[in-house]
C-alpha cells in the first residue's frame, strides 16, 4: 500500500525551511550554552595544569611568572571569555559558533604547546571537532580545522617540536597531523549531513501538517482558520488601516456538481482558486471556507478599491471553463463588509459580507453589493420567517388557494392548489419569499406532504360536480429529491381516496434535470399508478427540447412572463413548441392569461388549457363551488374574469 | 554600520591581537636559550662532583623548580647505562628549599647521583648559568659534549643536542658544537662572567 504524500508547493519548502531555521537556531543556541560551560572548565582545567606544572620560571634564587602559566590564565580574557561572552548573549548566531569554534581549537592548540607537544593532548583536537559537530553545521568544523591546520602548518615548519615533541624527524609531518583532522572531518561531516536531513524531514513534516491546519486540501488556498489569525494579525498591527472582506459564492455550482460529478466539481473549485487568486492583490487572503464558498480579506482597502476588486473577481469567472471536456459556464455573487464600518471581527465582517452577497444573489446574482443596513434587516426577516415556518403548519397558518384551469372548450378542468401562508406578525406572505427560506431549511418537505394531501383532499370533495375536477400541485426541488417522494405520494392518494388520475404534479424543468435517471424513475413510478406530470415554468429556463422528448411527462406549463412576451411581441416560436409538444403526445397548458385577446391568441395556437386573472384570481376552497355554480350560469365559455368581491 | 557591530568588531579585533601577541610571547620564551655554557675542556681537579672513573661521565645541573628540566632528564633517560650526576642548585646551606619532584625523577627514573649545589659553586666551577645544561666527560676527563639536549623549553622529542650528546657518548669523541640550552637561568650573566 502506497501512502499518498502532499504534494510540497513552495509554500510548504519555505515554511520547511523556516522551520529548520528555527529549529537549528534553538538547536545552536543550546550548543552554544553547552560551549561556554565547556570552555570555561576546560580554562580552568588549563590554569590547574599549568599550576602544577610549574607557575614559576627561575634565574637562581628569583622567581618569575612562568609564562606558560600565564598564557593559560590569559587565555581567558584573551579569547575564552569573549566567546563565552557571546555564546551566552548571542547564543544562535552564526558567527558566535564560528567564534567559539576557534575559540574551542585556541584551547586545544595552547594544551599542546602547554604539554610539549605531547602526542595524548592532541586527542583534545578531535574531541573538540566532535563536541563542535553538535551545531549540526559542517561549516564551523570547517573553521574549527582550518584554526588546527594553521597552527600546525605553522609550527610544524618553524617549531615541529612544539607541536609534535619532535624536532628532527619527517619535515613533512604537519600533513599526516591535518590528513587525521581532515579523517575525522569527514565522518563529522557525514553525521553532521544525516542529522541536518533528519531535521530537515521533521520541519517538512511540521510544514505538511502547518499545510493540513491552515490550508484547504483541496484548492491549497488559506483556510478559516488561516484567514481568521492574519485578520487578527492585521487587526493587531494596523487596527485604523481600512480593510474588506469579500464573501464570494458560486452561482450553480450545485447544479455544475450534480450534473458532471464530484471529480469535476472537485477540478472546477480548483480552476476557480486559481483565477480569484489571480485577481486578488498580493497582499491579500484568499480563502475558501466552504464548498463553493470563498473569503477574500484585503488588509488595505477602501470602498472604491474593494468594488473594483470585486469586479475583477467577478469578470475574472466570466470565462467558460474546459474541464474534463465539458465547457462549463459559472458565475459568482460576492458580498463586502467594509473594516471597521460594518464589524470589527472576522464574524462579523463575515457575516455582513454574508447578507450582502445573499440580497445580492436575491436581485438576480452574478455581481457584487457592498453590505447596507437593509441586508441584516432583510437577513433578520429571513430568520425569523424561517423560524415561524416550523411553527406554521402546527397553528394552522397555511392554506391552500385554487386557481382554475379552463380546457379549450370553456370548461374548467381543474384548479391549480397554490399555498399561502397567513402569518401572524406579517400578514399575507408571498410564496416566492418563504418556499425558498422552506426549501433551504428542509422545512418545504412535511409542508409540501401537508399541501399534497389537503389538494388531494379537496379535489375529492369536487368529485359531485357535472365536471371530472382534477387538481395540480407544485413540487419542490427538495421534495422531489426524497427517495420515498412517490411512496409519499402512493400513500396520500391512498388516505385521500382519490382517483390518481385526477392529481396533477407540476415539476420545473431545473428540478427533473438535475438528475435525469432519479427523475424519470420517479416520473414512471408515478405515471404507472396515473397520477400526471407538468413541466412547469416551460420557457423560463433551458426549455430543452430533447428533455420533453426523453421525460416521461403529460403536459407542459408555459409560464406567464413567456406568454406575454410571445403575445406582445409574436413569433413562431409558441406555435412551434404547441405543435411539437402536441407531435410528442403532451398536452399544452398557458398561464397568466390576463385578456380576452390573449386567450383568443392561444387558442388559436391550440393550447389546451388556459389559466390566468382572466378566468380568475386564485380563490378559498370555500369558493370554489361558487366559482364553478357562476360558471355554468355564464353563457359564454370565455366569460369576463371572476370577481371574488363578487362572491365574497 | 551600528554601533553595537562597532563594539563587537573592536572587542573581536582586541582579543585577536591580545592572542596573537600573547602566542608570540609565549614562543619566544619557549625558543629563547639560558646562558651559554662555558665548561672546561678537562675534568676540574677541585671539583667536589662524584665520578665515575673509567666510564665517560654525564654532568647535568638542574634548577630544583625548573619544571622545563624535567624534559632534560627524560630526554636523557634513554642513555640508560650512563653515569650521570645531577647537581641541583640551591642558593645557599642554609636554604629551606626541599627535594623537588625533579629531584625525586632525576634520582628514580633516570637512576642518577643527584646531590645539592650550594650557591651553584659547582656549576661556575663547570661554566654552566642555565639549568637543564649537560656535560659529558670521557673516562679521560676530557670535555666531549656541552649544551641542552631539548629543543626549546620543557619540549621533549628529538633534536640535535641529544643527537649530539648521544653520537659523542657512542664515539667517545668530542663533538664540537655546542647546543643551546633551553631553561631556568642558574645565575643571571654576570655572575657567571658571561658577555651575552
Amino acid at each position: 500500500m502506497t501512502a499518498t504524500v502532499p504534494r510540497d508547493s513552495t509554500a510548504v519548502q519555505n515554511r520547511a525551511f523556516a522551520y529548520f531555521q528555527s529549529a537549528a537556531m534553538q538547536q545552536n543556541a543550546s550548543v552554544d550554552r553547552m560551549m561556554a560551560w565547556l570552555l570555561g572548565f576546560e580554562w580552568a582545567g588549563m590554569i590547574i595544569f599549568a599550576a602544577f606544572s610549574g607557575p614559576y620560571t627561575w634565574t637562581g634564587g628569583l622567581r618569575n611568572w612562568n609564562p606558560h602559566f600565564l598564557a593559560a590564565v590569559l587565555a581567558g580574557p584573551a579569547f575564552i571569555l569573549p566567546s563565552i561572552a557571546l555564546a551566552l548573549l548571542y547564543s544562535g548566531r552564526q558567527f558566535t559558533r564560528h567564534v567559539v569554534a576557534v575559540a574551542q581549537m585556541l584551547v586545544s592548540v595552547v594544551l599542546i604547546g602547554l604539554t610539549n607537544g605531547r602526542i595524548e593532548t592532541h586527542f583534545h583536537v578531535f574531541g573538540s571537532l566532535a563536541f563542535l559537530s553538535f551545531y549540526r553545521d559542517w561549516r564551523v568544523v570547517v573553521t574549527a580545522s582550518a584554526v588546527a591546520a594553521i597552527d600546525h602548518v605553522a609550527r610544524g615548519i618553524w617549531l615541529p617540536f612544539s607541536v609534535y615533541g619532535v624536532a628532527m624527524v619527517n619535515p613533512y609531518r604537519w600533513l599526516e597531523h591535518i590528513w587525521w583532522v581532515v579523517f575525522e572531518d569527514f565522518f563529522l561531516f557525514l553525521a553532521i549531513g544525516k542529522g541536518v536531513a533528519e531535521s530537515n524531514e521533521i520541519a517538512r513534516g511540521k510544514s505538511l501538517l502547518y499545510e493540513g491546519a491552515y490550508h484547504d486540501v483541496l484548492t491549497g488556498l488559506a483556510n478559516r482558520r488561516f484567514l481568521s489569525e492574519q485578520f487578527e494579525s492585521y487587526a493587531a498591527s494596523e487596527p485604523a488601516a481600512s480593510k474588506a472582506l469579500f464573501f464570494i459564492d458560486l452561482d450553480r455550482f450545485k447544479q455544475a456538481n450534480d450534473l458532471h460529478g464530484h471529480t469535476v466539481g472537485d477540478k472546477l473549485l480548483v480552476e476557480v482558486a486559481a483565477r480569484l487568486m489571480a485577481s486578488v492583490p498580493s497582499d491579500a487572503v484568499l480563502a475558501r471556507i466552504g464548498g463553493d464558498e470563498f473569503n477574500v480579506l484585503l488588509p488595505h482597502s477602501m470602498e472604491k478599491d474593494a468594488s473594483e476588486t470585486g469586479s475583477r473577481l467577478l469578470q475574472s469567472l466570466a470565462a467558460p471553463f474546459f474541464i474534463d471536456g465539458h465547457d462549463l459556464l459559472l458565475s459568482a455573487t460576492v458580498g463586502i463588509a467594509l473594516y471597521p464600518e460594518h464589524g470589527t471581527t472576522l464574524i462579523s465582517l463575515q457575516e455582513r459580507a454574508d447578507q450582502a452577497m445573499y440580497a445580492a444573489k436575491a436581485n438576480g446574482r452574478n455581481q457584487v453589493a457592498l453590505y447596507r443596513l437593509e441586508d441584516t434587516l432583510r437577513k433578520s426577516r429571513v430568520e425569523d420567517i424561517s423560524r415561524d415556518l416550523f411553527q406554521a403548519q402546527a397553528n394552522g397558518e397555511f392554506h391552500l388557494n385554487y386557481q382554475p384551469l379552463i380546457d379549450n372548450k370553456g370548461q374548467v378542468s381543474g384548479f391549480e392548489a397554490l399555498l399561502r401562508w397567513d402569518h401572524p406578525e406579517h400578514g399575507l406572505m408571498s410564496p416566492a419569499e418563504f418556499i425558498p427560506i422552506a426549501e433551504r431549511s428542509g422545512v418545504i418537505i412535511p409542508i409540501g406532504e401537508w399541501v399534497l394531501a389537503e389538494a388531494c383532499r379537496q379535489c375529492g370533495l369536487w368529485q359531485n360536480q357535472p365536471n371530472r375536477l382534477g387538481v395540480s400541485v407544485n413540487v419542490s426541488a427538495v421534495q422531489f429529491e426524497q427517495a420515498s417522494f412517490p411512496l409519499v405520494v402512493r400513500s396520500i392518494l391512498s388516505q385521500t381516496e382519490l382517483n390518481p388520475s385526477l392529481l396533477t404534479l407540476e415539476l420545473t424543468e431545473s428540478v427533473l434535470i438535475r438528475d435525469v435517471a432519479k427523475a424519470r424513475s420517479h416520473l414512471d413510478n408515478l405515471r404507472s399508478i396515473g397520477v400526471t406530470v407538468s413541466l412547469d415554468d416551460f420557457g423560463t429556463g433551458y426549455s430543452s427540447l430533447s428533455y420533453l422528448s426523453e421525460l416521461p411527462a403529460d403536459s407542459i406549463k408555459l409560464d406567464r412572463s413567456f406568454v406575454q412576451r410571445e403575445f406582445r411581441k409574436p413569433s413562431s416560436v409558441v406555435e412551434s413548441i404547441v405543435e411539437m409538444a402536441h407531435r410528442i403526445g403532451l398536452r399544452v397548458i398557458a398561464e397568466g392569461v390576463e385578456s380576452q385577446e390573449e386567450a383568443d391568441w392561444l387558442l388559436r395556437l391550440k393550447c389546451d388549457e388556459l389559466q390566468g386573472y382572466k378566468f380568475s384570481r386564485p380563490i378559498p376552497a370555500v369558493l370554489v363551488l361558487q366559482y364553478l355554480a357562476t360558471r355554468l350560469a355564464a353563457a359564454s365559455a370565455l366569460e369576463p374574469q371572476f370577481e371574488l368581491e363578487n362572491v365574497a | 554600520m551600528k554601533a553595537k557591530s562597532l563594539v563587537m568588531l573592536t572587542l573581536g579585533g582586541l582579543a585577536t591581537v591580545a592572542t596573537v601577541l600573547g602566542a608570540a610571547g609565549l614562543i619566544k620564551f619557549d625558543v629563547t636559550p639560558g646562558l651559554p655554557s662555558r665548561a672546561p675542556l678537562r675534568w676540574p681537579s677541585d671539583t667536589k662532583v662524584t665520578r665515575s672513573f673509567g666510564h665517560p661521565q654525564i654532568v647535568v645541573f638542574a634548577h630544583p623548580l625548573c619544571s622545563c628540566t624535567r624534559a632534560t632528564l627524560m630526554e636523557l633517560e634513554q642513555l640508560p647505562g650512563t653515569s650521570i650526576t645531577v647537581e641541583f642548585f640551591r642558593p645557599g646551606s642554609g636554604s629551606t628549599w626541599a627535594k623537588s619532584a625533579t629531584w625525586d625523577a632525576a634520582r628514580q627514573s633516570l637512576g642518577a647521583s643527584v646531590a645539592w649545589d650550594d650557591e651553584g659553586r659547582e656549576a661556575k666551577r663547570f661554566g654552566s648559568g642555565t639549568s637543564g645544561t649537560v656535560l659529558l666527560y670521557s673516562a679521560k676527563g676530557e670535555l666531549l659534549f656541552e649544551g641542552g639536549v631539548t629543543p626549546s623549553r620543557g619540549h621533549g622529542g628529538e633534536n640535535f643536542g641529544f643527537t649530539n650528546l648521544a653520537e659523542a657518548l657512542r664515539t667517545e669523541k668530542p663533538h664540537n658544537t655546542t647546543r643551546p640550552v633551553f631553561g631556568c637561568g642558574l645565575f643571571n650573566a654576570e655572575a657567571l662572567g658571561v658577555v651575552l
